[in-house]
């Protein structure tokens, strides 16, 4: 197997901007993956919130302690105007609250105007929310006086019953437990096709380079063989690749990838790579220099990624788009993965997996006979 | 001698352009058989043709009695191919290089080793044999060209234009190594423009122009078939005009003329003939420098037969 042989050696000559593409490649995909860890659950905004108290009360202390729970306090600032301005524009505080003198007398009289002093930043929306917050408060401690509390006790109680939150939970569509892997898997779309392109077409170009073509030729290398040796080749370097990015999850996201939901991505990236090679023998088939060939591996895995989804989610995708996409092999990758993965509205079907990696293995068998077709008509 | 090559009546056609047409040659075993044509000749063409990298249109080739087919795999074995261009690996070493295209005739490992380890010797490249091809000389990329074609030890060697654009040092070394290969029983095919080498090296010459066998023979043959035997050049002083019509009238002379202060004279046959001329020249009181006879050439063939001069 010397074509084959030369082949492996060829690609190991060319392995250190493999690595780095490697690397580069699965650093992007591990933070995609991160960054694209869904959201379990649901935490409100803490302001940093400065309280000047000038009743002294149980009821004021109370509120403080109803502030204090919810935001952050700030102390020891200056009660004056100016320098609350002055903190606020520079970002100390967020919000500052005065309680002015005569605050539980108020409440006792059931007077609600003029309890407290604010300073904050007009249009914000933490002081809106904040705004909210106190509102509601008031409201309580309004309910609780109107019942027969004094201010003392009424604020205790609105503080009690602040304290009881609704517990939000973000649900995911198809119950899948695959996220972090599936932001992993989702790259690969854009990635197997840059690295294949880039790791396997210099091999086949230089041994498909004329000169070196008509050499073999002379030899009594008969052409099935050349053609099963060259395959052979690509096939071994591709396997590679998918294998050294499935180990790089593995370690990562194990847990993940075991699971029904997991291993049916890892069947659906494979049938990628496997379209991926026909793309890469197609582009092989033209003798180009190293810049050209990074230009096509770039656009192709770029204007694929855009197009169907990788980068930007279909759901988001405009329908003349996605009608365009129809027609590339990523978009099905990504509609299997979004799929397994939760990213979709839809839940999981498997006659509709089926139909994804069977278009795409349809792309990767079109792509091979186009690849044939080239190579007959340049050898003629 | 049996022949190895037998190429009858061979037509190959581009379009319009005839590039062989109507070529016949046979080169029998254990010869060196020089190919010489100007460049676009059809020498290329013709051995494409020989090695079934062009189907042709006319014609008939065998190569050790065998009809030369695409998938004739028993007797390309047994041939070595020497491209005109340089057909290696740039990311395989030298010594890779050497062994992946041993490697697609010989599949014994041990006597691959052995082999590769023989080509590198023959072609000098022992000390590059971890060098990529990039970081090889002109020259020693052409030997390691050579070593490629030549590892596994075929029984013909195809080596077209091997030394386009060698150093005179690269050169010598590609010549003696194909004079070699062919003492130790290699038959030799040999193509090229430069008609020195042909007439260092070749046994038996074909000259082509224009896709046609224009003569063929040994390099004595070739020469007979043409007039001119001998030039005598002689730088002269004091040349009188006159005085070329008293050379002309010499015996065996052919042609006489002056160019740039030297007397130039092409004789068919005789003896003596540089004594002749001196005498003439001394009587005549004509002051010689250098005087030389130059015997014909291959170039003199070319030209006599085609007009032109083989560089043309």
């Amino acid at each position: 197997m010397p074509l084959y042989k030369a082949f492996i050696k060829i690609f190991l000559c060319r392995l250190p901007s493999i690595i780095a593409y490697f690397v580069i490649f699965a650093v992007i995909a591990f933070i995609m993956g991160s960054s694209g860890e869904k959201q379990s659950g649901f935490e409100a905004t803490k302001l940093r919130v400065a309280v000047f108290d000038m009743d002294d009360t149980e009821s004021s202390r109370a509120l403080i302690k109803f502030i204090s729970d919810n935001h952050k306090l700030v102390g020891g600032l200056n009660d004056r105007e100016q320098t609350l301005q002055d903190n606020l524009y520079y970002g100390i505080i967020d919000y500052a609250i005065t309680i002015d003198e005569g605050f539980e007398g108020k409440l006792n009289a059931g007077e609600f105007d003029g309890l407290i002093t604010t300073c904050k930043s007009q249009g914000s929306y933490g002081a809106t929310f904040l705004d909210s917050q106190l509102e509601q408060y008031f409201k309580l401690v309004s309910v609780r006086i109107s019942s027969g509390d004094d201010a003392p006790q009424a604020c205790i109680r609105a503080n009690a019953l602040s304290r009881e939150h609704v517990k939000v939970k973000i649900a995911e569509a198809s119950g899948g437990s695959t996220s972090k892997f599936g932001y992993f898997t989702q790259y690969l779309a854009y990635i197997f096709i840059c690295v294949t392109i880039m790791g396997v077409t210099p091999c086949l170009m230089r041994l498909q380079a004329e000169d070196l073509r008509k050499r073999v030729i002379c030899s009594p290398v008969p052409p099935a063989s050349r053609t099963v040796q060259m395959t052979l080749g690509s096939f071994t370097i591709i396997g590679g690749i998918w294998l050294a990015f499935m180990l790089l999850a593995a370690s990562a996201y194990g847990s993940e990838m075991f699971t029904r939901n997991g291993l049916l991505c890892i069947l659906n990236s494979l049938c990628y790579i496997i379209m991926a090679a026909g793309i890469t023998l197609v582009v092989s088939q033209f003798s180009v220099s190293d810049n050209v060939l990074s230009m096509i591996s770039n656009v192709i895995s770029l204007g694929m990624s855009f197009l169907c989804g990788v980068f930007v989610p279909q759901q988001y995708l405009g329908s003349g788009v996605l009608k365009a996409a129809h027609a590339l092999p990523a978009y099905w990758y990504i509609r299997a993965n979004d799929m397994l993965c939760g990213f979709s509205e839809k839940p999981f079907s498997m006659s509709l997996y089926i139909t994804c990696t069977g278009v795409q293995l349809g792309f990767a068998a079109a792509l091979f006979i186009a690849a044939g077709v080239i190579s007959a008509k340049k050898k003629r | 001698m049996p022949s190895v090559v037998e190429i009858k009546d061979l037509v190959k056609r581009y379009k319009e352009l005839t590039a062989v047409d109507g070529l016949s040659l046979t080169i029998e075993e254990g010869e060196v058989f020089g190919l010489l044509g100007p460049n676009g000749s059809g020498k290329t063409t013709t051995i494409s043709c020989l090695l079934s990298l062009l189907d042709f249109n006319e014609g008939e080739i065998t190569v050790f009695g065998e009809e030369m087919t695409p998938d004739n795999y028993s007797v390309k074995s047994r041939i070595g191919v020497i491209m005109q261009n340089v057909a290696v690996a740039d990311e395989l070493t030298v010594y890779e290089n050497i062994d992946m295209f041993c490697g697609m005739y010989v599949k014994d490992k041990a006597a691959r080793k052995q082999y590769v380890e023989e080509a590198i010797d023959f072609a000098g490249l022992r000390d590059y044999v971890k060098f990529r091809p990039k970081k090889l000389s002109g020259g020693l990329l052409r030997r390691l060209n050579i070593a490629c074609g030549i590892a596994h030890k075929p029984k013909l060697i195809i080596l077209d234009e091997p030394t386009v654009a060698v150093d005179p040092q690269s050169r010598n070394h590609i010549l003696e190594g194909i004079e070699q290969l062919n003492r130790e029983g290699a038959t030799i095919i040999y193509t090229t423009h430069y008609m020195e080498e042909v007439e260092q090296i070749c046994s038996r010459i074909a000259i082509i122009d224009h896709g046609k066998l224009i003569a063929k023979g040994t390099k004595e043959e070739l020469i007979a078939l043409i007039d001119h035997t001998e030039t005598i050049t002689a730088e002269v002083r004091d040349f009188g005009e006159p005085l070329m019509e008293e050379i002309k009238a010499l015996p065996h002379v052919l042609d006489s003329k002056l160019e740039d202060g030297r007397l130039i004279v092409s004789y068919s046959g005789g003896k003596h003939n540089l004594v002749r001329l001196v005498g003439l020249l001394n009587d005549r009181n004509v002051h010689l420098g250098r005087v030389y006879s130059e015997l014909p050439t291959l170039n003199d063939v070319f030209l006599d037969i085609t007009g032109r001069t083989l560089r043309d």
